[in-house]
This record gives structure tokens, sequence and C-alpha cells, in this order.
């Protein structure tokens, strides 16, 4: 067998080590002083708050965007588009979003543009129902 | 109901450990393997439950009362042997203060640093949102409908078909709450991560003695990934604790004569890491594998007894993954994105298995995820470990950790993302599910096994 102190010493210098990586990560890398602004940020649930309460559990919608979303494996290619869409599927859950689907009985925009909605309905063929903000609406077919 | 789930995950996890370890018990040791796989029952019979009887909140008391009942069951026929367990476990050398302190100190640093992480993360990394949360919050809500939490018709990023131990446990929490708060998931990543370094210490205490515990307790506590991972919410570091659980529990059989309770369950909780992800199933295979042909030493007939004991275990909770996949789960992105004729291609290209090789060897000198760790752990199993004696329990799961990474080899090569995109993107976490493993089986290595446990001293 190994003696003790030997392998003891070798992880002890081995924490201490990375537990100084991890300080350095925790509280530099991702600068400790930026933290109580990043607390108070709103939450991405926040934007589809008002959306949730008019769907049924379980609602089929067709989803529609001014960004593209990344459908196939890979490195993201669209973050903006994929994580816009994600975080709408993670707020609104459970909800099905049928991508590119505009001739579903309600279609989500869902845009990071604000002057995009009326262009984008107007391409689909689709009409307002409901504006929850200038970058989130529920749409149907005309 | 939120006081009935707790004691029906305590009392099932305690009472099945207590029924199966060797005696003398360690009460360490039954409370915290305990605790990890009553956690794992509580939410595998949460799944099985719903997919057999529905969302009704009844079926959950009724399982919860179940639970509850068998454990208490259990717990009370194996009374005297946790009776006598404090006087009759051996307990090593002394340890030092020194260790005492550092360890002491990276567990502030590590709470510190998950506390610092969950504030500014507070739904946890891209994976933890996009997959784990996002389906307990659909389990949670949908009640009846529970079906579309796994539907096809959302992008393939959802990873409709991971299996729902984490999950399952938020889930039921968040019903048992009525609030969907942060802190949820927050406390059952806290919990989990705690419970792998606090299994990790008890159980090399109990095969080796206290000093050699706290010594592989403090390698992981202060490994960066670690934390990191834990504080992300993704199932990765859960996954690391059941595969220490089955590996723990396997240790403890191959060292105590290969008792059958104890094979039965290692087969268990190898079960509850398939239940946890999909690569569980991986590590259960390669740990029965390694139980069935590495024993040399033993008949053909000890080995395949073992192999079905351990097997045996596992088969609940396999059946329940059978069922999820058959019924639920169609459609994996590795898979449906590969035909034979791309798998083939991929295999054959050689610059893909340089590609690899070189990224591999890049990451064991990777600190930001690893500090000088993997380079440690290297060196020790070239240069230090060969000339150690080797023991059937270092042996067989030495084996089955190396058959699972053997396994990842393939799984790059075949699989349809860009190469190095997906090695980069998973390479840490698929270590994260073994880095327990293989510092219980180092240590176990490393060290001596203890002296026999005073008789007499079990009998007062």
């Amino acid at each position: 067998m190994l003696p003790y102190r030997w392998v003891a010493l070798t992880v002890a210098a081995l924490a201490v080590l990375g537990m100084g990586r991890e300080a350095f990560f925790h509280l530099l890398a991702e600068p400790i002083g930026q933290l109580p602004a990043v607390v108070h940020a709103p939450r991405s649930d926040e934007r589809y708050l008002e959306l949730r309460k008019l769907l049924p559990l379980g609602a089929r919608l067709g989803y529609l965007s001014d960004e593209l979303i990344d459908t196939e494996p890979g490195p993201v290619a669209h973050e903006p588009g994929t994580k816009l869409y994600q975080q709408a599927l993670y707020a609104l859950a459970p909800v099905v979003l049928l991508y590119g689907d505009d001739r579903a009985p309600l279609v989500l925009a869902n845009l990071s543009n604000a002057g995009a909605l009326e262009a984008l309905a107007r391409a689909h063929g689709l009409r307002v129902v409901k504006e929850f903000s200038p970058t989130l609406a529920l749409l149907e077919p005309r | 109901m939120i006081a009935l789930a707790l004691c029906a995950a305590f009392l099932f996890g305690t009472g099945l450990c207590a029924a199966a370890l060797p005696r003398p018990l360690s009460r360490a040791l039954v409370l915290v393997l305990g605790a990890a796989l009553g956690l794992a029952a509580f939410s595998a019979s949460y799944a099985a439950s719903l997919f057999l009887f529905g969302a009704d909140s009844r079926v959950r008391l009724a399982k919860d009362a179940l639970l509850a009942a068998v454990g208490a069951f259990l717990l009370w026929r194996h009374r005297e042997g946790l009776a006598v367990a404090r006087a009759a476990s051996p307990r090593g050398a002394e340890v030092p203060r020194w260790l005492w302190a550092l360890f002491a100190c990276a567990a502030v640093v590590a709470c510190a640093l998950f506390i610092e992480h969950s504030l500014r993360f507070p739904d946890g990394g891209w994976d933890a949102w996009m997959i784990w949360n996002l389906r307990a919050r659909a389990l949670a809500r949908a009640g009846a409908g529970f079906k579309v939490a796994f539907s096809q018709d959302n992008v393939f990023w959802a990873h409709q078909d991971y299996p729902l131990l984490v999950p399952g446990l938020v889930a039921q929490s968040f019903l048992l709450t009525g609030s969907e708060s942060v802190l949820i998931p927050v406390g059952v990543a806290w919990s989990l991560a705690t419970l792998s370094v606090a299994l990790l210490t008890v159980g090399l205490a109990k095969l080796r003695g206290l000093r050699w515990g706290l010594l592989a307790g403090l390698a992981l506590l202060a490994t960066p990934s670690f934390v990191s991972f834990a504080a992300n919410q993704q199932s990765d570091v859960p996954m690391g604790l059941f595969v220490l659980c089955a590996c723990s529990a396997l240790a403890l059989a191959l060292e105590q004569s290969r008792e059958p309770k104890l094979l039965l369950l290692a087969g268990a909780a190898a079960s509850t890491a398939a239940w946890t992800k999909n690569e569980g199933s991986l590590y259960l295979l390669a740990l029965l594998l390694a139980l069935a042909f590495v024993p040399r030493a033993l008949p053909l007939r000890a080995r395949a007894r073992d192999a079905a004991l351990f097997l045996a275990g596992a088969l609940p909770v396999l059946l329940l993954l059978a069922l999820f996949k058959l019924e639920y789960a169609h459609t994996n992105d590795l898979v449906h994105f590969t035909s034979s004729q791309t798998a083939l291609e991929r295999a054959t290209d050689l610059h893909r298995w340089g590609e690899l090789l070189f990224a591999w060897l890049r990451r064991i000198v990777y600190f930001q995820d690893w500090a000088l760790f993997l380079l440690a752990e290297v060196l020790a199993l070239l240069f230090v470990v060969p000339r150690l004696p080797w023991r059937p329990s270092t042996r067989v799961l030495g084996a089955a950790l190396a058959l699972a990474v053997c396994a990842w080899v393939p799984m790059y090569i075949l699989q349809p993302h860009p190469l190095l995109w997906f090695f980069r993107a998973s390479i840490d976490r698929l270590t994260n599910h073994l880095w327990p493993s293989i510092l219980l089986v180092t240590f176990l290595a490393l060290s001596a096994p203890l002296a026999a446990p005073n008789p007499t001293a079990a009998k007062r």
C-alpha cells in the first residue's frame, strides 16, 4: 500500500487548486459584483405570464418568429431564435409549439423585433387575436 | 401529504438498506445510501403510478403510503442490526485534524459557490430548463394529459425520451407544495450533490476507514465541474450519485462474501441510474458484464448467480423504463438522425477517430473543469495502481468503469452531430457520471481493507 501521508498530501494539494479554480470562476470570471443586478433582472417566464393564463393545458399552437431556430443536430447556429422558442416552451408548459405551422387554429408569434408583427401576420395570411406585447401575440388564420 | 412523502422516501430507502447492508451496520451508510435510494424509489414509483393509474392525487397518496409502510416494516424487522451498529463498526486509524478542517473548508466553499450560481441562474443551466425542469413543469401542470410532456411535435432539443428520475422528484415537489418556486429544483440539485459527497465519504469509511473516506469526499467536493454541474440542476450529478450507489453496494458485496441481498441492492441502485439518463442503461450493462466475466477465480455458476441477482434487483425499474420507452418516448435524436449508411461512413472516417483522440487527450489537462484531478487520476492509473494488489472489488468495478468509458467511443464516433462540438458539449457531463465511482475505486485500490470487526462488540 502507498503511505497514507503521500496520498493525503497529494489530494490536499489538488483540492486547494480545485477550490481556487472554483472560486476564480464563480467570483471573478462571473464577476460577483454583478450578482445583485443579475438577481433582480426579469426572468424569461414573465414575458409569457398573461398568455399562459389564456391557454388550455396541453394546447397545440403554431409557432412563428422573425428569428430562425435550429431543428437539426449540430452547434446552435441560430441561438436567439432557438432560445426564444425554448423559453416559450418552458414558460407555457405543457404546450406543443409547432415550428413553422401557420395553419394551426392558433399561432404564437414570438419575435425579437418589435416592428415585425404586422408584416409576419400579413405574409402568412393571419390576423392578430391578442397582442401581449409588441413582440408576442396570438394569431389565427384569416 | 408532504410529511407522508418525506416519510415514504426516507423509510423505504433506509428500510431497504437496513435489510440488505452487511452486519455490523454502519448507521451513516444506511442513512446516506437509504436517502439516495429512497428518493429514487419515490420518483420511480411516481412515474409507475402515473403511467398505470393516472395523475389523481389519491394515487400518489396511496403509493407514498405503501412505500412508507414497506420501509417501516423493513426497519422494524432489522431494528436489532441498527441498535448494535455503532458499537461494532471498525473505525480505522485516527483522522488528522487538518483533513477535517480542509474537508469542512471545501464543503463551505462548494455550498457558497452553489448558492452564488443558483442566484445567478435560478432555472439552472440551459439543459436544465430546456429538458429537466421543462419536463417537471409539464408533468406537474398537465394532470391527466401528461402525455403531452413527451410530444414529438416540439423540436428535438427538448429530448422527450430522457428518463424521469429528476423531473419526477421536482414535479412531485411542485404538486406537494402547490408552488413552482425555483427553490425546489435548486433544493433537489443540492440534496443529490450533497448525498454524492456523503455516500463517497461514508462508503469508503465503511470499507477503508474514515480518513480515506474524507480524502475521497474532499477530492469530489473540490472538483470544479462537480459544483458547477450540481448548481446547473442537470441530471449528470444525480447520475453520478446513482452509479456510485451501485458501485458502493457492489464493492460491499464483493468484499463481504457476495451476499445475495447486497447484489440485489446493487442491481436496484444501478437501475435508478438507468432511470436518470439514457447513459445509465449503458453503465448498468457494464456493471453486469464485469460482474459476470471479470472474477475469473469464481466458478461460472457462481458468477452467473451473482449476475442474475444483480439483474433481478434491477428488474422493477427496467420494466418501468421499458414501459416508458415503448409507450411514451419512442424517438431518440442520436438514433433518429442516424442511418446505417451514415453510421458506416462515420465509423470508417479516420479523421474522426483522430479528432476524438486529440480532444480526449486535451481534456485530461482541461483545468477549467477538472483542475489537475483528471491528470492525477490518469497518472495514478498508469504508474501507481498497477503496482498495488488487486482485490475482487477493484477488479470488477475498475473493469466496469473502463468498459463504460470504452462504450463512449463508438457513441462519439457514430452520433450525428459535428464531433468536436458534441464532444465539448458532453464529455464533462459524461465524466461526471463516473467521477464519484472512479474516486471510489481508486481509493479502494490505494488503501487496505479494515481489520474485521470485533465479533464480541457486534453481539453487545
